[in-house]
């Protein structure tokens, strides 16, 4: 008598792997169609936004070159008359400054022969007179100590005709 | 049976590789939609940019009428032409009102610093630099004079408080060669400013309509300054022999 397995077991394994295989089939498919269908709609987001940047181009080339004429071209030159004010009242009024600084910082015992200060080059140049080589010196250290001024050079100095001392300083003026 | 075993795993290596070469390019990449939308950005604000500066143009003509004085004003303090008269008469006046006396005038034009990429073509040109960017022409007025310091020192102060914007560049005092007097010789140089008129601009898109309404503030500054320029009058005029008074 010949022996018939009447087992379901393996057909019913098989029946599952095939329906796993199937919805793992399909789930693949789903990604894959997924991936191509973020794809395609980057492609048309990405398009739609090129056509809004042409229609803003389109719109700000018209803006720019509408012709500026009468009260704009008076516009202009006043808010730019304006500008150039505010920037010239800004300019420090330097020479006054220095001189003024020079005229507070003289020592006893010295006095000017000639005063030169150019503020494009940055530079001061004083011919004193002192009594004496102690005048001279305590001139020279003021002026070091004055945050306007660098650079102190003392130049040439002589006796002068009236038995004092004749002494040359140069100065940079710093802003 | 074998294409049934392969349709698998080609599927997702060909899905990786749609992701990793073409979707993420395609959304981060140069061209992509996140480069576009930032582009667009752009455009948008550009555009709002001069639409805002439009609507400002037209709120400043507007007020322009409001503004007048304003205008005026600061065509006093810096005329739309060099004006020497104005100046002569102005260093005139300041002088004999501190007791001196002028013994030499000399004037010379300021040359404008080039901006090298203007100059080498590079720029857009120059007509297209905005009248923001604009310098006032500058002119140089040498002047030598003779007097105690008190006065020169007045001289000094007064064009400082001139209505005419100016900057004194250079200083030389020195005692007179003759010993009794206590006169000194002045020697001054002060750079005057203009500003030619604009006579046109090219576009709205300008920095000057970067604001709606003018900046006032700029007239408490000036108004510090007290020393009006005299108005010149040419008075009588023509005569047969020009080489006699």
């Amino acid at each position: 008598m010949t022996n018939i397995n009447l087992s379901t077991n393996n057909t019913a394994e098989a029946g599952q792997e095939e329906r796993r295989a199937k919805n793992g089939l399909v789930a693949v498919i789903i990604i894959f169609l997924i991936i191509v269908g973020s794809y395609v709609g980057l492609l048309f987001w990405n398009n739609d936004l090129n056509k809004k940047i042409v229609i803003a181009n389109a719109e700000y080339d018209a803006i720019h070159s509408q012709p500026i004429s009468g009260m704009n071209i008076e516009v202009a030159d006043l808010q730019s008359r304006i500008f150039l004010a505010k920037k010239l009242v800004k300019k420090e009024n330097m020479t006054l400054n220095v001189l003024e600084d020079i005229e507070k910082n003289i020592v006893s015992g010295v006095y000017l022969e000639s005063y030169k200060s150019d503020v494009n080059t940055g530079g001061l140049k004083l011919e004193c007179n002192a009594d004496n080589y102690d005048s001279m010196a305590r001139q020279v250290l003021n002026l070091k100590s004055l945050k306007r001024f660098s650079e102190v050079t003392v130049g040439d100095a002589k006796i002068n005709e009236k038995g004092g001392i004749k002494f040359s300083i140069s100065v940079s003026l710093t802003n | 049976m074998k294409s049934k075993l392969l349709f698998v795993p080609l599927t997702i290596i060909y899905g990786l590789y749609l992701i990793i070469w073409v979707v993420v390019p395609a959304y981060t990449g140069p061209e992509g939609a996140v480069a576009t939308k930032n582009k667009l950005t752009i455009a948008n604000n550009k555009l709002d940019d001069i639409k805002i500066k439009q609507d400002n143009a037209l709120n400043l003509a507007n007020s322009l009428n409001y503004n007048k004085d304003q205008q005026e004003t600061l065509q006093r303090y810096l005329p739309v032409k060099k004006q020497e008269e104005d100046v002569i008469v102005s260093l005139n006046s300041i002088t004999t009102s501190n007791g001196v006396l002028i013994t030499s005038i000399n004037m010379k034009d300021i040359l404008k610093k080039v901006d090298p990429m203007i100059e080498n073509g590079l720029n857009a040109g120059v007509e297209n630099v905005s009248p923001v960017e604009a310098s006032a022409e500058e002119f140089a007025v040498y002047f030598e004079f003779l007097g105690k310091y008190e006065s020169i020192k007045n001289v000094i102060v007064s064009l400082t408080a001139l209505k005419r914007f100016n900057n004194i560049s250079a200083l030389e005092i020195k005692d007179k060669a003759d010993e009794d007097s206590d006169l000194l010789v002045a020697k001054v140089t002060v750079v005057f400013n203009y500003f030619n008129k604009i006579t046109s601009i090219t576009s709205v898109d300008d920095r000057i309509f970067a604001d709606g309404k003018f900046d006032t503030s700029i007239m408490d500054d000036i108004k510090k300054r007290t020393i009006d320029v005299p108005r010149v009058n040419v008075g009588l005029f023509g005569r047969t022999n020009p080489f006699a008074l």
